[in-house]
Parts: C-alpha cells; structure tokens; sequence
C-alpha cells in the first residue's frame, strides 16, 4: 500500500455567522496516494474547489472548517502551529491553479518567480542547477533560457508548465491541481497532462485533481469522487465508475459527457457520426 | 445571399518596445470568407492564431489594416447614420468570460433590456416585459429577472449573455468561445439551445472554439486557423482528407479519450 498524503475524513464547511449560515460541504471525506491520481468531479458550485482547498488547510475568508479532520502527509492540520502549517505547504504539498495567465507577477521574470519560492522557505539565493531541473522535468528543452523571460511572454501552456515546476521546486510530494487545463487550448491540455501522469507514474507524487471535464478523469485518474451539493455522491475506481455508475447524478454527468465527447481521437473515424 | 463578407482582411498589431523598436504582430492575414443566413461557420484553431481578433473585425471592433469588411456589399468602415446603426443592430457577440461581460451591479432584466432600449426605443415596463421574454426563451424563469449577476452560475449567465445578444434580432452572431469555460452537461444545454435559436431566426453564426467535439456538435462547416491564415475548410461531416492541414490533426489528436483505458496491471 503507497504512503496516503492528505486525508480528509468527514470534512463540513460553513460560511456565515448567526442565523445567516450556510452549509457549503457536508461529510466530505476522500484520501490521496501516493503514485496516483485522485480526482474530484462534479458539476460547478458542488463544493470540490473549497474541499481540495481544505485539505490545504487554504480555505477563503468567511468559510470555516465546522468539522471533521484533515491529516496532511501524516500531521493533523489542527495541531499545526501557523508556522509549521506554512512550512509544509510547498515543501510536502503544492497546489496549482486554473488561471496561468493571471497568477504570474507581470512585472517580474520566471526566475524572479523562482527566486521568491526559494526565499518563502530558504535562503533565497537563485540556484540556478534546481530551476532548471524542475523546468526540465515539465518539459522544457532549454530550461535555462526560460528564466530571464516575463510572463507575457510565453503561452498559457507554458505558463501552466512553469506552475507545476514552481511546485515542484521545493519537492511537494503531493500536488493539488484545480481545474489545471480549463483554460488551456486542446493541444496544451494534452501536454500539461501528460506531464501530471509523467510525475505521477514515474516519480509517483500523489495528484488531487479536481474537474468538471470526465475526458480529463478518464485520461489521468485511478480513483474519483462524484461530488453535488457538498456531499460525495459516489466514489470508487474511475473504470468502474465510467462502466456502471450507481447514483443518478453521475450517470448524469457521463452522458452529458458522453453525448459531446463521444468521439473517437483517430483520424479515420473522425466524422464517423454526423 | 450572403450577409457578412470579409475580403483579404489582415490586422496588425505593433508589439513591444518603444519607438522604432516595436514588431509588427500579424494577428489575421489575408482571410476572407463569407456568413450566409442560417449557416453556422465553426473556427478552430490553437490559442493565438488570431480566431478572437477575426471574431472581433467581423463585429467592428477592430478595423482592418487592409482588406475589407462587407455587410450586405457595403464597407462597414463607410457605413454612417443609419446604416451603421443597421448594422451594429444585426451582428452581436456573446463572449466566454461571462462574469466580465454583463455589469454586476445591473438586475439582468436591465442587462437583456438595455439594447431593447437601444434599438427599440422602448422603456420602463415595455422594455422589462421585453426583457423577461428573452430570459423566458433561453430557458432562464420570470423570478429571475430581478436577480443580479453574482446569483448566477456561469452557465445560466451565458444564457442572459445569450438573451441579451437576441434582444435587436441579429442577422448574425459571433459566438467566440461561449461554451469553453462552461462544464460539459451545460455546454450541450447551450450548444442546443443555440441552435435551436439559429434554425427559428435564421441567424448567421461564426462560432469559435479550439475544442473540435463541440464545432462538430454545433456547425456546418469549419475552417481551420493557423497563425493568422484561413488554413483549411471542411464541410460536415469534417472528416480530413489526407491533404488536411497539420494543424487540423494536431487538434484531433489532442482530444482526449472518452473513457478510461482499461486499467494498466
């Protein structure tokens, strides 16, 4: 059995204070190996967002966490000191985000980027051998040559790309990616995918994947949890969930899904159904 | 009888630098092509080559370097009084970043009733009444009128952004990636219902996206973009020849598996 990495067991989220409060996540609980990938599904507004980032312990002004335990790489976050909390996120775990575009400081370069990681939890010296090690790892040939650039540019695909390796810089063991491709075109989402399973298959980081888009699920995920409404609907392997799926909202989602993505990716068949 | 033209269009932008030291960025180049009523042209292509900018010079939003826009024969750039107001009145737009494209402190009765007001002349309760029957054709309901945009998921924002598009009754509609940022169930929603749309009003439509799944849903007939460049152009049922553009495999081949493989041991 490979090591679990974040544990969230029957997690609630309020927002609100008084009469006004609102229940956004109800007994929640879902677990992230290592070597796999995990992911959350469900339609908009069903409450995946705000459980990965409770996992984090990142959770937005105004929602609190009203109950249930989550144990990051074998630490309850309730016992953690402010500080200690910090230090782990980076080091253990990473998270990366939807917008590539607009997560980057426009005024600073790539390596200034990397220079800030570095300096949030070392010394902040650049050392150049690691930047471009994790730049290598996502796919850059020439890594060195991507540190004096600003953020405008390069494409939204590479930015994405340098997201991950500005996780991985500090050697989280476990990355939590939110919606990571939505904005990317078809092509780049390919790559940036490719890259997550690299990391996963081969230097086996656990991945927390939360998204609406079950092309993704099938392509990346081992396991799923089908969210709605705050609440876990089904879970299970994604194989299993994709040939027989018990509850109605997720035999919902696939044949939406089905309905617009039910197209084979070969050339030859391409155009077979009108 | 074809209703939007673009002949030869090209657009560039100047980038970077100041002075002399700026590059001139060829964002479309040379594209012509042509919306007939009724039909809907899909554009794909890969982030940056240039479909939004096409998008935004068929609106009159950007104006040609060179090249020429037509509605109905005319150049829009001398389209004046009226005729200008014919226009604008019959080519929208609904965009992909819904929460950027409606003003969040307006009730979206007021959103949907502002080109009422606009082209209409209608005011006050003729144009709520309007508005309400717009929000009532993209399946929104008559208590939502009064709700304002923040108490929307993106979805049900697209269909105001949708109504509001309606409103002057369009000869033609640039949808430039209106579904892209939208979960699947809700893109198939919209995708019919745009449809549904274009077959009672006969609108011309130029839909673009970089997801081929949903051009093939949605379109007639697609012309591929690359760099600037119309590159290519297939009718339905968009089955590429051997002589298909790369670029065109590229985004096939890109497209993601249905369903999981079956489970590596």
């Amino acid at each position: 059995m490979s090591r679990e990495l974040l544990c969230v067991e029957s997690l609630r989220l309020r927002a609100g204070e008084g009469n006004e409060q609102r229940s956004l996540v109800s007994d929640v609980s879902f677990s992230v190996h290592e070597g796999r990938v995990t992911t959350l599904i469900g339609s908009s507004g069903s409450g995946k967002s705000l459980s990965c980032l409770a996992g984090l312990g990142l959770l937005p002004l105004g929602v609190r966490r009203a109950g249930g335990r989550v144990t990051l790489c074998g630490r309850d976050l309730d016992g953690l000191s402010p500080a200690a909390h910090r230090q782990m996120l980076g080091r253990e775990a990473a998270l990366i985000m939807q917008n590539p575009m607009s997560c980057f400081d426009p005024l600073h370069t790539i390596g200034s980027h990397f220079q800030e990681t570095l300096a949030a939890h070392e010394n902040g010296r650049l050392d150049m051998d690691r930047c471009t090690e994790v730049l290598a790892r996502v796919g850059f040939e020439q890594p060195r040559q991507m540190l004096p650039l600003f953020p405008f540019e390069m494409s939204g695909g590479m930015l994405q790309r340098v997201m991950i390796a500005l996780a991985l810089l500090l050697g989280a063991r476990l990355l939590v990616a939110d919606e990571p491709t939505t904005d990317l075109d078809v092509v780049s989402q390919a790559r940036v995918l490719d890259i997550l399973d690299d990391l996963c298959r081969e230097q086996g980081l656990g991945i927390l994947l939360v998204t609406h888009d079950l092309s993704i699920v099938a392509r990346l995920a081992r396991e799923a949890y089908v969210m709605h409404a705050g609440r876990v609907v089904e879970q299970g392997e994604v194989t299993a969930i994709f040939e027989s799926p018990r509850h109605h909202v997720t035999r919902e989602l696939l044949r939406a899904h089905h309905d617009l993505a039910g197209f084979a990716p070969v050339d030859a068949s391409c155009g077979a159904k009108t | 009888m074809t209703i939007l033209e673009l002949s030869k269009v090209t657009r560039r932008y100047r980038q970077g630098g100041w002075f002399r030291r700026s590059r001139a960025l060829v964002a479309v180049q040379e594209v012509s092509l042509a919306l007939d009523p009724g039909c809907c042209l899909g554009l794909i292509g890969r982030s940056g080559s240039g479909k939004s900018t096409l998008g935004r010079l068929v609106l009159g939003l950007e104006t040609p370097n060179s090249g020429a826009v037509l509605w109905k024969g005319r150049d829009v750039r001398g389209l004046r009084g009226p005729d200008y107001l014919d226009f604008r009145r019959n080519v929208q737009v609904v965009f992909q970043n819904v929460q950027a494209a409606v003003n969040p402190r307006l009730p979206v009765w007021k959103i949907v009733a502002e080109p009422v007001e606009n082209f209409d002349g209608l005011s006050g309760a003729a144009a709520r009444k309007a508005a309400v029957a717009l929000l009532l054709r993209v399946d929104l309901r008559e208590k939502d009128a009064d709700h304002l945009p923040h108490q929307f998921s993106g979805g049900m924002l697209q269909r105001v952004c949708i109504a509001r598009a309606l409103a002057s009754r369009p000869a033609c509609l640039v949808l430039d990636e209106a579904v892209s940022s939208l979960d699947m169930a809700v893109q198939a929603q919209i995708i019919d219902l745009l449809d549904e749309i274009r077959r009672d009003t006969g609108a011309a439509c130029l839909f673009i996206s970089h997801d081929i799944r949903v051009i093939r849903r949605a379109c007639d007939e697609l012309a591929v973009m690359h760099q600037g460049r119309l590159v290519d152009r297939l009718p339905r049922p968009f089955a590429p020849g051997p002589a298909a553009h790369p670029v065109l495999s590229e985004l096939i081949n890109a497209i993601l598996p249905a369903a999981p493989k079956a489970p590596k041991l």
